[in-house]
């Protein structure tokens, strides 16, 4: 576009007669059409283009004050990964449970041969000492790692002694809460992880099916809340009947849980062979998302408990902070097996955990070497000839390229290959979706979702103003 | 209330100025090789010689580092280790007029350099200096080969220097660089608007420039703390000021949102000058969740904590020096004292806050 002679601005049309425009480092402002035609014509007063360099829009000189400010924001919106920080890691593939759609792949409860040998654990943690920053944070998946608590210890109690700043999550399905786990709990670096997917009827429905495990998972969960207070525990809800998401949502509010991560049932894992036909409608999912959105942010304004979104946080936070990029899904560039790492039961690093799930339903190798031999360096630089956006012909286009990313590993998990058409690309329709539903609500004041996003951002009560002086109008 | 200036009596056998650290007779603190100022029964003993210090407070704690100017009889507490603001006034000069001053300006210099570089050779490791004026870089050059020197002797010495940088530029940035990592810049902007600013700081075309210093520290790498005192002045566009710093400033340190204090200028004029955020929080709010939404942090200096909404209450920073702190009648109960940076000593229940109250709870 010729605006001001700038070819790094990017324009899109939103809802309402408004228009987004984007630079390359991620400033926006909206523009009604009627002052976008004088912007293309160059007719702007002076004052109006005082306002768009302090909006990051407006050209700025080379090597002034906004010039720099500018090529610093770059810098950090395009910083990539360099060193190691999480971890997640199998200690035994077995479980105690068999949901219907298990993501993590899993092994029988009586099965050999599933767990953390005593020569993987001395590995595993001579690589943290080599290879990770001091506040590395542990991931303990599964199966059920709370059937190995004996490892989980023994890790932390060594890692600690390493890494005093390192950080630990366990992901339970909360059937057992031993002492030795309430005991883990205590420590303020150590949290709780688990599947919740929603009111009891859905939760034994998907998960726990009798009414005794439903009953076990329910009292365990609220000793957890009661005891050590929401913020010990993160919950995540699979959503594999869409007409449920209120009933869900509701759920999340009556517990007071202070955030909800709103996802489809995942396209991977066992998953892929019953839910196939939802995990592709991308455009289903983001009607019923949408809709979902509006209904917490509305909940939010009566006066009691607020929730926050997860997935909009995270978009918002791609937006607003440049420097956002703990998002393995949502970042760019996207550099596999440097920052994160899986490692499985049998020793295995993957890049992540979706990695995981497709190598063992032997889609695709993505194996990238060993707690034994180390990083298969060739692999991952061969993973990696992809890992921005930047050379994407479809995404130069996009005004929301600084906020956007790339995911490989979906792409491979969906269609078997890197080379897809971007603009087909579950990822990209469901990406572009959020960020235009943001931008429209944005664009047109939205007051609810204001204070959603308010919220969502600073995690404080929120304050819908915060989102003015990005309109030209 | 501690005196930063003491006076003493008796005779000493110096009689050029000199750096001395307070000992206690038979321990042996970090006095690498300095001239020592002992301590001994509540006396206090120079080279042999006894001295009397005329003023009522002035108990000097061990490890304490000063200078002795002896033909004034004057002695300047240089450095306290259990002192937070320990700060060395440059010169009482200053290029700028700003209209809350809190330390209307002088023409009054304090150059000593020598003695400074080698009484900050003496702080402890962990030790924090400060600088302030007046404006410091009117003697730009000196001022920076005199930080340069002094990390050069303590590498690990941390200085907070007060500057409206006016005065960089790009030659400077070499200079500037060596000293990004133990040097804090406490720079302040009052207002997106230029002709706000200059007003403000009574200067026409100090936001140009501010922009050129700015410029000049963010190519450097140099750490900044942005300061923004409020006033009725900006207090309108406080929002959009959040909105710029959120936008060009992703690169410094903090951003000190400041109350105004009660001294000085601000003095003159006060129902003019001071913003109530009792009754105006809004701008305040917005201002700090602004910053935040977008990852700076931003902290609220001078603000009892019973004075801004709850929400933007963490932002809070204790930062009323003890020996201008006080607290009012209704903190005696109030549940968040301890951690309240409470109240200036000159501060004024009439002229000030119309509806202060205790925290519950």
């Amino acid at each position: 576009m010729p605006f001001l002679n700038n070819t790094k601005l990017k324009l899109s049309e939103l809802e309402y007669q408004s228009n987004l425009i984007t630079n390359d480092v991620g400033d926006f402002i909206f523009i009604n059409n009627k002052n976008l035609k004088r912007f293309q014509i160059d007719a702007l007063r002076e004052p109006e283009m005082e306002w768009l360099k302090q909006a990051g829009i407006g050209c700025a000189d080379r090597d002034t004050f906004f010039y720099n400010a500018h090529q610093f924001k770059k810098a950090l919106r395009n910083s990539p990964q360099r060193k190691l920080n999480y971890l997640i890691i199998v200690p035994t593939l077995r479980c105690n449970l068999r949901c219907a759609y298990c993501q993590v792949s899993r092994a029988d409860e009586k099965a050999k041969g599933y767990d953390w040998t005593p020569e993987i654990i001395d590995k595993f943690v001579e690589y943290v000492d080599q290879h990770a920053v001091d506040n590395v944070k542990i991931e303990f998946q599964g199966g059920e790692p709370s059937l190995r608590l004996d490892i989980v210890l023994e890790i932390v109690e060594r890692v600690k002694m390493l890494k005093p700043l390192a950080f630990f999550v366990i992901c339970t399905n909360l059937s057992k809460l031993s002492r030795e786990l309430l005991s883990l709990l205590n420590r303020d670096d150590f949290t709780i992880s688990s599947s919740l997917d929603g009111p009891p009827k859905i939760h034994q429905e998907n998960r726990t099916i009798s009414d005794a495990e439903t009953n076990n998972f329910f009292d365990n969960l609220d000793l957890i809340l009661d005891q050590f207070g929401s913020s010990k525990i993160s919950l995540l809800p699979t959503i594999s009947d869409y007409k449920n998401i209120k009933d869900i949502i509701d759920f999340f509010f009556e517990k007071k849980l202070p955030d909800i991560f709103l996802r489809p049932v995942n396209f991977q894992g066992f998953a892929r062979k019953k839910f196939s036909d939802i995990s592709q409608g991308a455009t289903d999912w983001l009607s019923v998302y949408f809709n979902a959105l509006d209904y917490i942010a509305e909940k939010n304004q009566l006066g009691g408990h607020q929730l926050v979104e997860t997935g909009l946080s995270i978009h918002l936070n791609r937006i607003f902070k440049p420097q956002s990029h703990n998002y393995v899904d949502l970042r760019n560039p996207t550099y596999l097996g440097k920052d994160y790492l899986v490692v499985d039961y049998d020793g295995k690093f993957y890049p992540t955990d979706e990695a995981r799930m497709l190598s063992r339903i032997g889609l695709v190798d993505l194996e990238i070497g060993n707690i034994f031999g180390g990083l298969n360096e060739r692999k991952v630089d061969f993973l990696n000839s992809r890992s921005s956006n930047a050379g994407n012909s479809a995404c130069k286009e996009c005004s929301f390229q600084p906020f956007c990313g790339v995911d490989n590993i979906d792409n491979i998990s969906r269609y078997g290959t890197i080379d897809v058409e971007t603009l087909n690309s579950h990822y990209c329709i469901t990406h572009m979706g959020i960020f235009k539903y943001i931008f429209n609500k944005l664009s047109s004041r939205n007051e609810n979702f204001g204070k959603l996003a308010s919220l969502c951002l600073t995690g404080q009560q929120g304050v819908s103003a915060i989102f003015g002086g990005h309109h030209f109008d | 209330m501690i005196e930063l200036s003491l006076r003493y009596t008796g005779d000493i056998p110096q009689k050029e100025p000199f750096v001395c650290v307070v000992t206690e007779t038979g321990s042996e603190p970090h006095t690498r090789g300095a001239n020592k100022f002992i301590k001994n029964d509540g006396k206090y003993y120079i080279g042999g010689q006894i001295l009397s210090i005329i003023n009522q407070n002035g108990i000097l704690e061990i490890g304490e580092i000063l200078i002795v100017f002896p033909n004034e009889k004057l002695i300047q507490r240089f450095y306290g280790p259990k002192v937070n603001g320990n700060t060395i006034l440059l010169t009482e000069k200053c290029d700028q007029v700003c209209m809350m001053c809190s330390q209307p300006p002088k023409n009054k210099d304090y150059l000593h350099w020598d003695l400074y570089l080698e009484a900050a050779s003496l702080i402890p490791d962990g030790g924090t200096l400060g600088i302030s004026g007046g404006e410091p870089t009117l003697y730009k050059n000196q001022l920076l080969q005199f930080l340069i020197d002094c990390i050069e002797l303590n590498k690990n010495l941390q200085i907070n220097v007060l500057t409206n940088a006016q005065h960089f530029d790009e030659n400077d940035i070499d200079k500037l660089l060596i000293l990004n990592k133990n040097v804090l810049w406490g720079v302040p902007i009052y207002s997106h608007i230029a002709s706000q600013h200059d007003q403000i700081v009574g200067k026409e075309g100090a936001f140009l420039k501010l922009k050129n210093g700015f410029n000049c520290l963010l190519m450097s790498g140099s750490r900044v703390e942005l300061r923004t005192v409020l006033m009725q002045e900006n207090y309108a566009a406080l929002p959009k000021l959040a909105k710029l710093v959120s936008r060009h400033f992703l690169w410094v340190e903090r951003w000190a949102i400041m109350q105004l204090e009660p001294i000085g200028y601000a003095k003159i004029d006060w129902p003019t000058k001071f913003v109530d955020t009792t009754l105006y929080p809004e701008n305040l709010e917005q201002a700090v969740m602004i910053a935040k939404a977008s990852g700076i942090y931003a902290s609220l200096y001078n603000f009892p904590r019973c004075t801004v909404p709850p929400n933007i209450r963490d932002s809070c920073v204790n930062s009323i020096s003890d020996w201008k702190q006080k607290f009012i009648p209704e903190c005696k109960t109030c549940s968040q004292k301890n951690s309240c940076c409470g109240f200036f000593e000159w501060y004024d229940d009439k002229s000030g806050y119309k509806s202060v109250m205790r925290i519950e709870e």
